[in-house]
């Protein structure tokens, strides 16, 4: 047993020696000897191209790069055509071309040639050339799909990592904008990009986010959302605790309230935090809008927030329990479109609400003419169906469709699917113990979301905590120039935003 | 000694977490007891209270101000020695943690009653015990943050009282002082109890950030909760005549029981729903209190475990012994009588003890 065990660990070693052996090399004199060992690596890589050519200089040379992945016009233009016809000499500084890299080993060329960048190699020398040609098949940017807008910027985030980071940096070209970067992943590195002000972030959340980054050990990140998995700090909680958005615009003003931002390559969302509960109900078109406007917006939501959690709850609460808070003729009306439903409440609701939530989820995956189909067939023709059959009742069908519209208007996505969820338990917690059973369920809410604490700041926040100076920006938005101060709940070291901009006297 | 920094608390938090620990079941029992104990001039028995606990608060704080690290539980056995501190600590704690129960077991018998009468105290208790497991596992910081969300959540409430003020009878109120002072002043000891919390601060102090403040956080949270308890009383005086009053055994809330509006009629059944968290606060402030003496006097750091063993002492008390609502009254009768020795006499004592301790030790080191 330990002699199979010996020899195991031997042949792990040997193997993985050799892998290290081979590309730990460095170049040799020997062109050809090079260019095989290159071509080794690349064995089962069909878009594996060379290019074999003398320089005007006499020298052999050989171009290696992945085919699709390079700009064949910069190559062929900038490369190519200078080396054959124009210049003398094959070196860094001659070559007429912006990015150029000198690397001897084996390994650092693979890495370059696998994210794009092209090689040349020449007779005689140790040294290669890496130029950045990468050309990766990317859609122009668009406007956000997620998150339309009426008055904001339709410009998105889109694949790249870098068109990302200059999408913010037109909106704020200052000096103090960091970006840290970072690769994450042992197989596939994917590039991540942590950005904060530097003046206004506080170092210590900074500090914590660059290491639960670093610890982060896992094969390759694909998308932000995975990302966050790793990085949040209750990650069995119904509740988002960092935002995700597609809207440079977006990322910029949280960055200028002293929050950080994170960019993964290759993923159109950016996440945002240390976000609290409460800046998932406002968006960047509210800043926008007229202020009054965008306040009595804002309490339309906390409003949908409340009924979508808990309107069939409340229903089925009076209805079980207590029927006796209706005042007669409405329980009359009630009971007269309930006479039909052999169900008890509960049943009656979850039939309603399973099929809604399926609906919506279904329509979400579906393109438009056929989500148009389905919401008629499942929303018009089966309610008005199951009405007529008896089956539910024509109060819970108004019901639930309140229910349903209130989830959207919460503007945050992740936010309206966890109301989704808490809904079911709200609803049984209901038909067990009536408008005893809701007061404790919003207890036990208001107890989860009290307890969590998102990069050391409380996720309750500015509610309880109350920080009274931060309600300017909660139901209420006060003018934009009557904001003073950067939010408590980005626990900026720099508090003051801006000054005074309307003095008194030109009102 | 700073080991309750890491969950200090602002001024507004200590306000609300003292203020919500206050109100309790107390309000809507108070009219009643007051109306039996003095009749209509009740009210001036409250106000009465309410500076008699001002004048103790601002005595414990006084007596804290020199220990400002340190909790009730810590100094008492510096003051008295091992022995004779931790017995008296030991009262400390079994009188927080019978407060809490007869709070808890209170409430559901009042549910019960007006809710839920089919349901067994046991699936309740059970129920309640949740968010009292969430909010008293964290330790201070978020009981007050709890307490400020309950105080923003239940706002309404006291609109809602106070809409009930038409057809007022002002002259309900008349004579003032039919019976005499010393009358009156007998009354105040029934009141008391529903001011019962403000000797929290005996133990929340250390946690406070801004110690300066201290007394008029204390006295901010009693009147606020003088706000809701005399004008729970002055409107049920005002509405209902004084042998109307005796026969409720809760008075506040069957003056919810008399609005009406288009859509809902019988508010109480709501209002009793949601006035449980703020129950539930005295409940976890209590229950916290006495687990930090626990604590203390077993010098462990984590108070999770005597949560547990609390909590399922209750579950099992619950299973196996309902409290008829006379029982409940008269246990809450002895408790009150306790703290009136405890918080009251025993507060004085301890201030008065305090200032000889100190010029005893300061002749000493000299």
């Amino acid at each position: 047993m330990s002699l199979l065990h010996f020899f195991k660990k031997q042949l792990q070693s040997l193997s993985t020696k050799h892998h290290q052996d081979s590309s730990m090399q460095s170049l040799s004199h020997d062109l050809t000897a090079n260019f095989k060992h290159i071509q080794s690596l690349f064995s089962y890589a069909p878009d594996f191209t060379y290019k074999s050519f003398m320089s005007k200089s006499g020298s052999h040379c050989m171009l290696l790069f992945l085919d699709n992945l390079v700009d064949q016009e910069k190559l062929n233009n900038q490369i190519l055509k200078p080396l054959q016809y124009d210049i003398n000499q094959v070196n860094k500084d001659a070559i007429p071309f912006d990015r150029i890299e000198e690397k001897n080993k084996i390994s650092d060329l693979e890495n370059a040639l696998l994210t794009g960048n092209s090689v040349l190699l020449e007779e005689g020398q140790t040294n290669a050339l890496i130029f950045s040609t990468q050309n990766f098949p990317l859609r122009s940017i668009s406007e956000p799909k997620t998150e339309s807008t009426l008055k904001g910027s339709q410009q998105g985030f889109i694949e790249s990592i870098g068109k990302n980071i200059a999408l913010i940096r037109r909106y704020l070209p200052n000096r103090q904008l960091m970006i840290k970067s970072y690769s994450v992943g042992k197989r596939a590195p994917t590039q991540v990009a942590l950005i904060f002000l530097h003046d206004v972030a506080n170092p210590e959340i900074i500090a914590e986010v660059e290491d639960r980054i670093q610890q982060i050990q896992v094969d390759s990140i694909i998308n932000t959302g995975e990302l966050i998995e790793y990085i949040e700090d209750h990650p069995s909680s119904v509740f988002p605790q960092i935002l995700q958005t597609e809207r440079p615009d977006a990322v910029a003003s949280h960055l200028l309230q002293g929050r950080f931002a994170i960019l993964v390559d290759h993923s159109p969302y950016s996440l945002v935090a240390p976000m609290t509960f409460f800046n998932f109900f406002s968006v960047i078109d509210d800043y926008s809008n007229r202020w009054m406007t965008t306040t009595f917006f804002r309490f339309l939501r906390y409003w949908g927030f409340f009924i979508a959690t808990s309107l069939p709850a409340f229903y089925i609460a009076t209805l079980t329990f207590s029927y006796e808070i209706l005042p007669v003729d409405l329980l009359f009306s009630i009971g007269e479109s309930r006479i039909q439903v052999p169900f008890h409440p509960l049943i009656e609701a979850l039939i309603m609400e399973v099929s809604s939530v399926t609906i919506n989820i279904a329509s979400a995956r579906l393109t438009a003419p056929v989500g148009q189909t389905v919401g008629i067939v499942g929303g018009v023709i089966l309610g008005q169906a199951a009405v007529q059959a008896g089956i539910v009742s024509n109060i819970m069908v108004i019901v639930i469709a309140i229910t349903t519209l209130s989830t959207f208007i919460i503007p945050n996505t992740d936010v309206s699917s966890s109301v989704q969820i808490i809904r079911f338990p709200m609803m049984i917690i209901a038909s067990l113990f009536g408008f005893t059973g809701i007061s404790i369920g919003y207890m036990i809410i208001a107890a989860l979301i009290i307890n969590m604490e998102s990069f050391g700041v409380s996720f309750g926040n500015p509610v309880s905590p109350i920080h009274l100076h931060e309600w300017k920006d909660l139901m209420i938005r006060f003018p934009n120039w009557k904001i003073h101060e950067r939010p408590v709940s980005a626990d900026t070291v720099q508090a003051q935003r801006d000054g005074n901009s309307r003095q008194s006297g030109d009102q | 000694m700073q080991k309750y920094a890491y969950n200090q608390i602002s001024l507004m938090q200590y306000i609300f977490l003292l203020y919500k620990t206050q109100l309790g079941i107390g309000v809507f029992t108070l009219p009643r007891i007051v109306a039996e104990d003095v009749g209509h001039d009740g009210w001036i028995s409250i106000l009465l209270g309410y500076m008699l606990s001002n004048i103790v608060s601002i005595l414990v704080i006084k007596l804290m101000e020199k220990h400002p690290d340190q909790t009730l539980y810590e100094i008492l056995p510096c003051f008295f020695g091992k022995w004779v501190g931790n017995l008296i600590n030991i009262i400390l704690i079994l009188f927080t943690l019978i407060g809490a129960s007869i709070v808890i077991f209170g409430i559901i018998s009042i549910v019960q009653v007006w809710s839920m009468p089919k349901s067994h105290q046991f699936v309740l208790m059970l129920l309640f015990l949740v968010p009292v497991y969430l909010v008293t596992k964290q330790g201070v910081r978020n009981m007050s943050n709890y307490a400020q969300f309950v105080f923003l959540f239940t706002m309404w409430q006291p609109l809602l009282i106070m809409s009930t003020i038409y057809d007022a009878e002002i002259l309900n109120f008349l004579p003032i002082f039919s019976e005499g002072i010393p009358h009156v002043l007998e009354g105040v000891r029934g009141t008391l109890f529903s001011f019962m919390g403000f000797e929290m601060s005996f133990f929340l102090y250390p946690f406070l950030k801004d110690k300066k403040h201290a007394i008029r956080g204390v006295i901010i949270a009693n009147t606020l909760c003088l706000n809701i308890l005399l004008s729970v009383t002055l409107i049920c005086f005002s509405k209902f005549s004084q042998e109307e009053i005796l026969d409720f055994i809760w008075p506040t809330l069957n003056l919810l029981k008399t609005i009406q509006t288009p859509v809902l009629e019988r508010l109480e059944i709501p209002f009793l729903s949601f006035y449980l968290p703020v129950v539930l606060i005295s409940v976890v402030t209590y229950l916290y209190i006495s687990l930090l003496g626990i604590t203390t006097l077993t010098k462990k750091s984590n108070h999770i475990p005597y949560l547990w063993i609390v909590l399922l002492a209750w579950t099992i008390l619950s299973i196996f012994y309902t409290p008829s609502i006379n029982t409940l009254g008269i246990v809450s009768d002895w408790w009150t009588e306790a703290s009136i020795y405890i918080v009251f006499y025993f507060s004085v004592f301890l201030w008065g003890y305090s200032l000889i301790y100190h010029r005893w030790q300061k002749r000493g080191l000299g």
